[in-house]
């Protein structure tokens, strides 16, 4: 089931209002439950590597709790991570590794007996992966008790507002919030309902409507000016910004009217003036996972500058393949990691971030903005020779606009909207900071956004998140 | 009050007391400005907002030209159905002008309606609508008939009119514009943009869709790799169903090959399969079949497949006279 489809507009109002009226342990059961069914509606098959990934970590995780034996805690940690892997191996990377494996082996006529497998990729296998590991590390390293009720272990698995597109959740963080009793005030309604409004403006009225206009020029790029292609990169930096900080403001507004609060993904990335400070901005959950479980494991900047380049660069390029089995996406990573070593050799970091003037601060965020679009063309290419065409491509036929006209303009207007909600939420350091606007300008601005979604937005159940697809 | 200790119920979870914030007020006034625009969007003219659920504005103003005419009962003496070929290349004012006095025609054909959606959108429904119209002609290029997507891919073309809210709506979908009419706004926008500069919101009468303009240089001098064409049975069915529904309602269908550019025909090894299977298609069931391919119109072509304005007077003279020719009687 996605946010925007018919049937999620029927199953939340359903979630709530039975929710509402059930005491805290049975609330569990039913969001357990309800979860279950959210997950399920895709693909029934594959609630069992949900329920298999569960059953695993929650028995691990008391074993190395109720264990002193530092041998036997190190197996029990193997056996969580051997099992998450190899689910996420086999689904996500098998084809990859095999065709590439056979493919170095090719010049040398030697043929391994690999079996060709059409293998479906489970929705969010790898936010539910990350999260499920990120728990069984934490009970390893003492830093979270191990979950004793099966419920609400599950339930953190498997909580349907975050499943499939994150934030990957922290033991620490939503655990808690699952085993004490919720309250759901007029501040969290308004704070739920005003999150669903941008996300699904973010999604509908501004991601989807870019798409029409940005996925054909990505998908044959030689057939279009270097004009297209320049504003294709700049129309997909912004469709995934907001596809994807538009799918987690809709998910922490519905877990926000649960009484749960999730946390912050996006701190307004293209506001960045560096590199380092988009990591911090952009997809905060996945990079703090990469951050604590892969960067710091590695060492972190321990070990002196050039250890420090190599973890950087090893992380980002693992961070690049949990996106997806290609070589298009481990070049992003490995650009991205590039990127923060050199920033880190020129000897900056975020802390300068806050002292500097405004043009500074406008010439890097600039020059920020388009090293992250670069990447963007990688990220985006359906292959390796199409990103190369792209790039050519950009420099060619500068005078000629093929996008039609219609297509721009019916994604300007609702960039205003954007523009005008990013503006004041950055500003004011608060993505709720139109709650203190006055009343008239609030009603005014809310009706904005949501007639920019009735009657600009793209409306079409067929139309998923981007982020699904990892 | 202690509640039983085995309910499941409790009703401490929503906490909503006193006032609501002004957040929520904002929201809700947000609402009602959005019911407003609704309303006022409802009570616009039909011509507005009609049409907006076709594939293409062009398509729409067709279709509910076309049926304007069934509800007055007036249906034309001569249907023309097709793609884009047929789309451009007949003109039925030209056309009626050739042909004895008060003579009617009318082209439904539709940009991109290649046979797969040309089964649902014409064949299982226009085609089955009374009053019906004396006589249908049928103008395909042979392009419409190609199985290989890697030349040129038609499959896309026909999913996307096959997926318009139209035709949903025809299988029993609901989908929201049904029941929200703001969604209307945009698809009728170039209704929207004719109402405010004072021209008729429907711009296509008689059902031409006339382009100027004339072909490129380059793709005259581009080299041409001929290629195997190969017909695609699913379509080719298609026609041979709309072809004898046609005949069983006595409606006496024409099946014509519409011109194309010298270019166009270098570009098929076998270039004249469509044409010879189309030929025996039409004797098997003892109908016509007019075969303008190998004509000469190249300097009258908007591109290798559609005529231009002047290829398009011609070839609507050139099909009036052929009627008149054959005796054909309405």
């Amino acid at each position: 089931m996605i946010f925007n489809s018919l049937p999620f507009l029927v199953f939340l109002p359903l979630v709530l209002g039975v929710y509402y009226v059930l005491q805290k342990r049975a609330q569990n059961l039913w969001l357990l439950l309800a979860s279950w069914f959210f997950y399920a509606w895709w693909d029934v098959r594959f609630l069992s590597l949900i329920l298999i990934s569960t059953g695993v970590d929650y028995l691990v995780g008391k074993g190395i709790s109720e264990s002193s034996d530092p041998r036997r805690r190190k197996v029990l940690l193997g056996v969580s991570l051997v099992t998450n892997l190899s689910i996420l191996g086999f689904f996500k990377y098998y084809g990859f590794f095999a065709e590439s494996l056979l493919g170095l082996l090719e010049p040398f006529h030697l043929a391994l007996p690999l079996p060709a497998l059409q293998i479906i990729l489970p929705l969010g296998i790898s936010f539910y992966t990350f999260q499920t590991m990120a728990y069984t590390i934490d009970v390893y390293r003492g830093r979270y008790e191990a979950v004793r009720k099966p419920v609400v272990f599950a339930l953190y698995v498997c909580y349907f507002p975050q499943l499939v597109a994150g934030p990957i959740e922290r033991a620490a963080s939503l655990i808690p919030q699952l085993e004490k009793t919720r309250q759901v005030d007029w501040r969290a309604i308004s704070t739920g309902l005003l999150l669903i409004l941008f996300g699904f403006f973010k999604k509908v009225a501004v991601g989807d409507v870019l798409g029409l206009w940005v996925d054909p020029v990505f998908e044959d790029p030689s057939a279009h000016s270097g004009l297209d292609l320049w504003l294709a990169v700049y129309g997909f930096a912004l469709q995934i910004y907001c596809d994807f900080s538009g799918y987690t403001d809709i998910a922490r507004g519905c877990s926000t009217l649960l009484g749960i609060r999730l946390r912050v993904n996006f701190e307004h990335p293209y506001f960045a003036t560096s590199i380092t400070a988009f990591w911090r901005r952009w997809h905060i959950s996945l990079s703090a996972w990469l951050r604590d479980y892969l960067y710091i494991s590695l060492g972190g900047n321990r070990g002196g500058a050039w250890r420090t380049y190599r973890n950087l660069m090893v992380t980002m390029l693992l961070g690049g393949l949990w996106h997806g089995a290609s070589w298009n996406f481990i070049f992003w990573g490995g650009l991205h990691g590039l990127y923060l070593a050199v920033h880190r050799a020129m000897g900056h970091n975020t802390r300068g971030e806050k002292q500097k003037t405004l043009p500074v601060a406008l010439v890097t965020g600039m020059g920020t903005f388009h090293l992250v679009c670069l990447t963007w063309i990688f990220f985006r290419a359906p292959d390796f020779a199409s990103s190369c065409t792209y790039l050519v491509g950009m420099f060619q036929d500068l005078s000629r606009l093929t996008i039609p006209v219609f297509d721009l303009l019916r994604g300007a207007l609702p960039l205003v909207g954007l523009i005008v909600l990013d503006l004041i939420q950055f500003r004011n350091k608060d993505h709720l900071a139109t709650r203190g606007k006055p009343l008239v300008f609030q009603a005014i601005f809310y009706a904005y956004l949501l007639m920019c979604i009735c009657v600009f937005g793209v409306l079409d159940e067929r139309t998923t998140f981007i982020y699904f697809q990892f | 009050m202690n509640e039983p200790l085995l309910s499941i119920f409790s009703f401490k979870t929503l906490a909503v007391r006193g006032r609501p914030p002004r957040a929520c007020v904002a929201i809700g006034c947000a609402l009602l400005l959005l019911l407003l625009m609704e309303g006022i969007v409802r009570v616009l003219p039909h011509s507005i907002t009609a049409g907006w659920d076709y594939w293409s504005p062009s398509s729409a103003e067709k279709f509910l030209n076309y049926f304007d005419r069934l509800v007055e009962n007036s249906p034309p003496e001569l249907l023309v159905v097709g793609d884009s070929a047929a789309a451009y290349g007949f003109d039925p004012k030209v056309f009626d002008a050739e042909m004895p006095e008060g003579f009617d025609s009318f082209n439904l054909a539709t940009l991109g309606n290649f046979p797969l959606s040309f089964d649902a959108s014409i064949r299982q429904w226009v085609l089955t609508l009374s009053p019906q119209p004396k006589r249908v002609m049928l103008i395909f290029a042979r392009g419409a008939f190609n199985l290989q997507d890697h030349v040129r891919p038609y499959r896309p073309t026909e999913q996307a009119i096959l997926d318009a809210p139209i035709m949903r709506r025809r299988q029993g979908e609901v989908i929201p514009a049904d029941v929200v009419h703001l969604l209307r706004v945009w698809p009728a926008r170039e209704r929207w943009i004719n109402l405010l500069r004072g021209r008729p919101t429907r711009s296509i009468e008689a059902g031409l869709h006339a382009r100027t303009g004339s072909l490129r240089p380059d793709r005259l001098t581009s080299k041409v790799t001929p290629r195997k064409l190969i017909l695609d049975p699913r379509r080719f069915e298609v026609l041979e169903k709309t072809l004898q529904d046609l005949k069983s309602m006595e409606l006496d269908p024409i099946l014509v090959h519409a011109p194309v550019h010298s270019r166009e025909r270098k570009k098929w090894s076998n270039e004249g399969v469509y044409t010879q299977q189309a030929r025996e298609l039409c004797q098997t069931l003892g109908l016509r079949f007019w075969d303008y391919s190998t004509e000469d119109y190249d300097s009258m072509m908007l591109d290798q497949v559609h005529l231009d304005c002047d290829g398009h007077q011609r070839f609507s003279q050139t099909l009036a006279e052929r009627f008149r020719s054959e005796n054909m009687s309405f």
